[in-house]
């Protein structure tokens, strides 16, 4: 019954359109994270949930109950605003007990609420601090209280994380994780960073452009990307892509372009059967080209492509390696591994073995994937 | 040609130089600058604020006479003036036209901003230029004398012609005169820009959030608008307090404080002392405005803190304890 369905929405502002025929739903206790870059209409969808926006058409529901032409405040929602919108005139205890007073809630389950929430954000030392006293991991706490005290139908989360540093991020997904369990109610969290939605979501949406480009869980997006601007925005560092032709060489079949010519596997062959001939866009995640000696596959000529090192960053897992192919003119990609890499690989050639299972395959014209289709 | 580490030495022997003497003369010099720019405003400060000031209470002390010696009196006139029963009724008159100004002219614009942010643009524009006409106060003082004819007045006709009332004394009544005399403040709708200016640096995300969280529109502007609104509205009332307090012109103009001194104002007594030449009861008087107008004023200061955001006071801490419910 908890469910909240967005179906076929539209928003326009005069001529621009920002959200463009959207349909999601979040289930009972579902956190759904969309992303996308800025300006591709993520945060104007969440706006429409809250009833900030006028929908300009489509049909948002919450359970059974039309929802499209109630005021916010008549829509029981909880919302944390990108930059907190906490009262700075209110106390801390004030700001957080104020959805409360709203709703005329008795004075007492209301002191009760309140103690509860911020014992569990650690600002009950906080109550009769006004905003200006507070930190901004503290503000930000503030915010998720006010969320936590409300039964709310619908949990909105506007990029709550942007405006803290590093460090604190990570407690505060933490955080709004703990406000989404003990809630267990739909969720939508909008975020243009990938890591955090990946880190954050029971599913992932991405937007572009005002379109929804493919929802799934992180590992279906990270695994069967369906278009190739999911494939390049999920994921870091982001998926290699290279121009190449498929070739049907014998039995074999093969990608090839100026710097390698990768085999690939027999099974993919009734998918690309049409595609013989054609130019198509290959995507290598970063992760799928290893060190020859340590590929957990066979190594040969038909799986390596060959690069010079130019930057080795280490990483806590390993090392991230910054490389170009041996072309007329190079193109940089990626790889990362799972060991140090010595730095007197720096403008080295060196052979790396794909994992030609794991690659993706794009039309370059329409932009889908030609393996992972809907 | 000096070698290397000689031509180090020097250098560092040159930087502390500077360091050790030349900072402190270059401070010297800076407060020497600071002064001479201060200057000018410190002379003007001095001249028409500190030395009139001074001189009144000195002259208040004395018999202030133009021919013959000038003596010393001590609190003389403060006490003929204390004694002056026209004194009493003058600061009540003042007190009646300060609270009524107050609540019309100074509450009332709050308000109309509000609603107005509330507006359609459009409307909202509209609004404004009908509001915000740029009048002048002697020429419009003037227009409402006309308008508040018994006989002839625009106000007559209304009432008798379009309301259908017995004629109205207006400014020939001592009970409605004061009204009469603060309405056209009404028009001049001053403070009304500068709410809304404020209005206007409110955040937006402050009224979506508490939307969101089922603040309707009354309590979005009595926990948002006013709260936010405070610091200006706390200096328009200090303004509109010692404006009101010395209130003059239109007294002066409209009705020369009648009728029977209903609306003879402690400014305008002290005008009138002037014309009799007693100079230092009129002196005396306003040495007892000012400390009337200077004691609201602390009063008020202590007892509110302009800053919203700012820690909370002793008031304010109590008011959350008990609102808020230590239980």
């Amino acid at each position: 019954m908890g469910r909240v369905t967005v179906e076929n929405l539209v928003k326009r502002f005069r001529e621009k359109v920002a959200v463009d025929d959207v349909s999601f739903e979040v289930n009972d206790g579902e956190f759904l994270v969309l992303v996308g870059p800025s300006g591709c209409g993520k945060t104007t969808t969440l706006r429409l949930l809250a009833g900030l926006e006028a929908a300009t058409e489509g049909e948002i529901r919450f359970g059974e109950r039309v929802v499209n032409r109630v005021r916010p405040r008549d829509r029981n929602v909880a919302m944390v605003f990108q930059d907190y919108a906490i009262f700075p005139h209110m106390t801390v205890y004030d700001n957080v007990a104020y959805g409360l007073r709203s709703r005329r809630t008795p004075r007492a389950l209301t002191h009760r609420r309140v103690m509860e929430a911020t014992r569990k954000f650690r600002i009950e030392h906080l109550l009769w601090r006004k905003p200006r006293q507070l930190s901004g991991g503290e503000r930000q706490r503030v915010a998720l209280s006010r969320a936590m005290v409300r039964d709310a139908e619908l949990y909105l989360y506007d990029e709550p994380l942007s405006n803290l540093d590093a460090q604190l991020r990570h407690q505060a997904r933490e955080d709004v994780l703990a406000l989404h369990e003990e809630k267990r109610r739909p969720s939508l969290y909008v975020t243009h960073d990938q890591s955090e939605a990946m880190a954050l979501g029971d599913r992932i949406a991405v937007m572009r452009d005002g379109r929804l480009e493919q929802i799934g869980t992180g590992h279906e997006l990270y695994e069967r990307p369906r278009n190739l601007f999911v494939a390049f925005f999920i994921g870091t560092p982001s998926m290699n892509l290279f121009d190449v032709e498929l070739r049907l060489e014998g039995e074999r079949l093969v990608a090839s372009s100026g710097a390698f010519r990768l085999r690939l596997p027999d099974e993919m062959r009734p998918v690309l059967a049409g595609h013989v001939g054609k130019r198509l866009r290959l995507g290598i995640r970063p992760e799928d080209l290893h060190v020859p000696r340590m590929a957990p596959f066979p190594v040969n000529q038909e799986n390596t492509l060959r690069g010079v090192v130019n930057v080795i960053e280490p990483t806590s897992a390993g090392s991230t390696t910054y490389l170009s192919t041996l072309e007329a003119e190079p193109r940089d990609f990626v790889a990362t591994f799972k060991v140090r890499m010595p730095s007197t690989y720096l403008d080295k050639e060196v052979p790396l073995a794909v994992n030609a299972r794991n690659v993706h395959l794009f039309d370059p014209e329409t932009e889908l994937s030609l393996l992972h289709g809907a | 040609m000096a070698s290397e580490s000689e031509v180090r030495a020097v250098q560092e022997s040159v930087a502390v130089g500077r360091t050790a003497v030349a900072a402190p003369r270059l401070s010297g010099r800076r407060r020497l600058e600071s002064w001479l720019f201060l200057l000018p405003a410190v002379l003007f400060q001095l001249n028409w604020g500190w030395y009139p000031l001074l001189a009144a209470f000195a002259i208040s002390l004395t018999n202030a006479q133009f021919r013959g010696p000038v003596q010393f009196i001590g609190l003389d006139s403060y006490v003929r003036m204390w004694d002056d029963p026209l004194v009493a009724q003058a600061f009540k008159v003042t007190a009646i036209y300060a609270g009524l100004s107050i609540v019309l002219t100074f509450l009332v614009p709050i308000i109309v901003a509000i609603l107005l942010m509330e507006m359609p643009r459009r409307a909202m524009r509209w609004m404004m230029i009908l509001w915000f006409l740029p009048l002048s106060s002697i020429a419009s003082t003037m227009l409402f004398r006309y308008l508040y004819n018994a006989q002839y007045g625009l106000f007559e006709w209304v009432a008798t012609q379009v309301l259908h009332l017995p004629p109205q004394p207006f400014l020939n009544s001592s009970t409605q005169v004061n009204f009469w005399l603060v309405f056209p403040g009404l028009l001049f709708f001053g403070p009304g820009l500068i709410y809304m200016a404020t209005l206007q640096g409110i955040p937006q995300s402050y009224y979506e959030a508490a939307e969101v969280e089922g603040a309707g529109f009354w309590r979005k502007i009595w926990t948002i608008s006013l709260p936010r609104m405070r610091p200006i509205i706390s200096m328009m009332l200090i303004f509109a307090l010692i404006d009101s307090s010395q209130s003059f012109e239109q007294q002066q103009i409209m009705t020369g404080g009648g009728p029977g001194g209903a609306s003879r104002t402690v400014v305008l007594y002290l005008y009138d002392l002037l014309q009799y030449l007693r100079y230092n009861d009129a002196t005396a008087l306003g040495v007892y405005l000012f400390l009337v107008v200077m004691a609201l004023v602390v009063i008020y200061r202590v007892f509110f803190t302009d800053d919203p955001d700012a820690p909370q006071g002793r008031l304010g801490k109590l008011r959350s304890r008990h609102g808020g419910g230590e239980s």
